[in-house]
C-alpha cells in the first residue's frame, strides 16, 4: 500500500463473530517499519513450516513522542520463532509453545521494549485479523502489558505490502489501531487515515480542479500530499523555495523550523521576502507563513521559530524531512535525528569555490539519506577531515558566496524526489540517491562515487538504535 | 566502540551511575550530576563525554547547559547540540591523547577550572 495509493478502509473491517473485543478506534500512533525489517518478516513468515500452516514472529518496537503527544512506535528488531518451538493444534494456523512465549516475556524484561505478535495473511492492501486472531492475541499481548506495562505491545499482521497493528498504549485495557502505518523505504509505502478523519488535510472539493494537472501522479497522490507531514529545516535560500513549491503541490502540513530573520543579505534569494522584511527583520518563518497563506488562501501553517533541536518533538511526526543547512555539522545531527525516528532525510546544499586564476565553480549535492540504508557518512559526504576542518572555523558558515538559481535547482530537485518518495508516481524502487550538480553547466547528475558505494547496511546508524535511546550501565555495551 | 573495562570502572567509581549509548558511530558516557570546579554555576550538571575524535578534537565533553565560570574555555562553540534526544553545549578545548577515562573528563573540566595565581 503506497503512500500515494493508499488510503485505508473508509471503515475498519468488521470483526470475526467470536471477537470478544471491541472494534478499536483509531489513535495517535505513528507505527513505522523500515522496509529492510518488513522485507525480513515478510520472508521469514513466508516459509513453510513442517506442519503449521503459518508462521509466527516477534517484532521488537521502540517508543518515543512526537507532535501534540502523538504516540510513536518504530519497529527496532524482528525475531523469528524456531521450528520446534511450534505445537501441533488443528484449531489454529499457527500456534507457539511456552519456551517461545517465555523468550518473549524475558526479552520485554532485558530490553525494555515493546513486543509484537506477528503474522501475515498474504494479499495486498490492509489484512484483517481473524476471529482466532482476535480471540487469542490479545491474551497473549495482555501478559506482555503485564511484564512490560510502561511500553506499548500489540498483534501486527502482515500482508504483501503493509501491514495492520492492535495497540496496547500503556496503561490501555483496550487497543488502539495506527492513525498511520509507515513501510519506510522508497517509495515510502503508508497508510492514512479516511477523509473523513483527516479533517482539515483533506483538499477541499472546491481544490480538485486546483491540481487537475498533477494527477498524472496517481489517483491518491493529492490527498498523500494534503496528508503528509513535511519538515523543512532551514527556512533560507533553499528552504524558502521548498515551502513555495510545498504550497502549490497541495502539501497541507509544513512544518518549518528557523531561529532567523530577514536581512538585507539574504534577499538575493530569499523567496517571498522582500526589503520591508528586511528593515522589520521579519523572522523566516513568519515570511513562509505568509507565503503559503498566500498561495493556498488558508490559515497559516505551523512553523517553529528557533532551531530545530528546540522543537525535537515536532520533527520526529514529520513524514519526510529536507534539510537545507549551511553546515556539515549541522547535517550530521540532523541525519542522526532523522535515523533516530525513521524518517527519509533530503539532504540540499551549494558553495562556490574558486581556484586559482579559474573561474569561480558553482556545485552542490542532493542526498536522500534512507533510515537502515546508506547515509551520509557511508556516502563520502561527511568525512571526519571535513567536520574537523569546520569545526576549526568554529562551525560558522560566514558569509559563504549564495545565489538564488542553485538553491532553485536544488530545492526543485529536493521536491521532485519528495514526491516520488511519497507517491512512487516513477515506480522506481529501493533507488539510491545522490545527485551532485555543477552549477557552471546546468547539470544534476548522479554522484559518480555512487556506483562504488558499498551495498551493505549503514554502520552508523544501526536501526537497532532507533527510537528513543536506550543507556546501559557502563560495562555491559 | 569498546574500552578498557578498568578505564570504565575507574569512571563509574569516580562519577557513580556513568550509563553508555552509541549514535552516529560514537559511543558517548552520561556522567550524571557531575560537581563541576569551584566558581561554575550551576555547581553540578550531567555531562556527556565523547572519548572519540569527533568534530577535529581527539574528545569531547558537552554540559546540559551552559555555566557561568572563571575558567579558561570561554568559546562555546557546540550549543544545542543534539546527542541523544538531548541538546548539549561544549567549550572550544583540546585534551591531549592518549589517556584514560577518567583523566579526559579531567583534563576537560580543566576548561572551566579558575587557574589559581599561588
Amino acid at each position: 500500500m503506497l503512500f500515494a495509493k493508499s488510503l485505508m478502509p473508509s471503515r475498519l473491517p468488521r470483526p470475526a463473530a467470536s471477537s470478544r473485543l471491541a472494534l478499536p478506534r483509531r489513535g495517535s500512533v505513528i507505527f513505522r517499519i523500515p522496509r529492510r525489517v518488513f522485507a525480513v518478516m515478510h520472508a521469514d513468515l513466508g516459509r513453510p513450516h513442517p506442519f503449521a500452516d503459518e508462521r509466527i514472529g516477534f517484532l521488537a518496537v521502540a517508543a518515543g513522542f512526537g507532535e501534540d503527544g502523538e504516540n510513536l512506535l518504530l519497529a527496532r528488531e524482528y525475531v523469528s520463532i524456531p521450528d520446534h518451538q511450534y505445537i501441533r493444534d488443528n484449531r489454529a494456523g499457527a500456534r507457539i509453545g511456552n519456551d517461545a512465549i517465555r523468550w518473549a516475556l524475558q526479552h520485554i524484561l532485558d530490553s525494555g521494549l515493546g513486543l509484537f505478535h506477528v503474522h501475515s495473511h498474504g494479499g495486498t492492501d490492509t489484512p484483517t485479523f481473524s476471529g482466532t486472531d482476535v480471540a487469542e492475541q490479545p491474551r497473549l499481548v495482555a501478559s506482555f502489558c503485564n511484564i512490560g506495562p510502561g511500553v506499548s505491545h500489540g498483534m501486527l499482521l502482515l500482508s504483501s505490502d503493509t501491514a495492520n497493528a492492535w495497540i496496547w498504549l500503556p496503561g490501555a485495557k483496550a487497543p488502539v489501531v495506527a492513525a498511520q502505518l509507515s513501510i519506510v523505504g522508497y517509495p515510502l509505502f503508508s497508510s492514512i487515515p479516511p477523509a473523513a478523519s483527516r479533517g482539515a488535510y483533506f483538499p477541499p472539493k472546491e481544490s480538485g480542479d486546483g491540481f487537475a494537472r498533477q494527477s498524472f501522479l496517481g489517483p491518491s497522490a493529492q490527498d498523500v500530499l494534503g496528508y503528509v507531514r513535511l519538515g523543512i529545516v532551514g527556512l533560507g535560500g533553499g528552504g524558502s523555495h521548498i515551502v513555495q513549491q510545498g504550497g502549490h503541490l497541495g502539501v497541507r502540513r509544513l512544518r518549518g523550523f528557523d531561529g532567523d530573520s530577514v536581512e538585507l543579505s539574504n534577499l538575493n534569494r530569499l523567496v517571498g521576502a522582500g526589503a520591508r522584511d528586511a528593515v522589520k527583520k521579519t523572522p523566516k518563518v513568519k515570511v513562509a507563513q505568509r507565503l503559503l497563506r498566500f498561495i493556498s488562501g488558508r490559515r497559516a501553517e505551523k512553523m517553529h521559530f528557533g532551531p530545530w533541536e528546540k522543537h525535537a518533538e515536532v520533527l520526529r511526526s514529520c513524514d519526510v524531512v529536507i534539510g537545507c543547512l549551511d553546515t556539515f555539522a549541522a547535517r550530521r545531527d540532523l541525519e542522526a535525528a532523522c535515523r533516530r525516528w525513521l524518517i527519509p532525510y533530503i539532504d540540499i546544499g551549494m558553495d562556490v569555490y574558486q581556484v586559482g586564476t579559474q573561474p569561480p565553480r558553482l556545485c552542490g549535492q542532493l542526498i536522500l539519506s534512507m533510515p537502515g540504508e546508506l547515509c551520509m557518512h557511508c556516502a563520502g559526504f561527511l568525512t571526519p577531515e571535513r567536520l574537523a576542518q569546520e569545526a576549526a572555523h568554529y562551525g560558522a558558515a560566514g558569509g559563504r558566496p549564495q545565489v538564488v538559481w542553485p538553491n532553485g535547482v536544488l530545492a526543485s530537485t529536493a521536491v521532485g524526489v519528495f514526491v516520488d518518495l511519497v507517491t512512487g508516481w516513477t515506480r522506481r524502487q529501493d533507488r539510491l540517491v545522490y545527485f551532485s550538480y555543477d552549477g557552471n553547466y546546468g547539470t544534476v547528475t548522479e554522484h559518480p562515487r555512487v556506483p562504488y558505494l558499498p551495498q551493505a547496511q549503514c554502520p552508523h546508524y544501526p536501526l537497532g538504535e532507533v527510537g528513543m535511546p536506550l543507556f546501559k550501565p557502563s560495562g555491559t555495551l | 566502540m569498546a574500552f578498557a573495562p578498568d578505564e570504565v570502572a575507574e569512571l563509574v567509581q569516580l562519577f557513580g551511575h556513568v550509563r553508555q549509548a552509541e549514535e552516529g558511530g560514537f559511543t558517548y558516557f552520561l556522567l550524571p550530576d557531575v560537581s563541576l570546579p569551584a566558581g561554575c554555576a550551576p555547581a553540578t550538571l550531567d555531562v556527556l563525554l565523547c572519548p572519540m575524535a569527533r568534530d577535529g578534537y581527539s574528545s569531547r565533553l558537552f554540559l546540559s547547559q551552559q555555566v557561568a565560570h572563571r575558567g579558561p574555555g570561554t568559546n562555546w562553540n557546540a550549543v544545542s547540540v543534539r546527542i541523544l534526544e538531548r541538546n548539549w553545549f561544549a567549550v572550544s578545548w583540546r585534551v591531549r591523547a592518549p589517556l584514560r577515562l577518567a583523566q579526559i573528563v579531567r583534563g576537560h573540566l580543566d576548561a572551566f577550572r579558575e587557574k589559581s595565581h599561588a
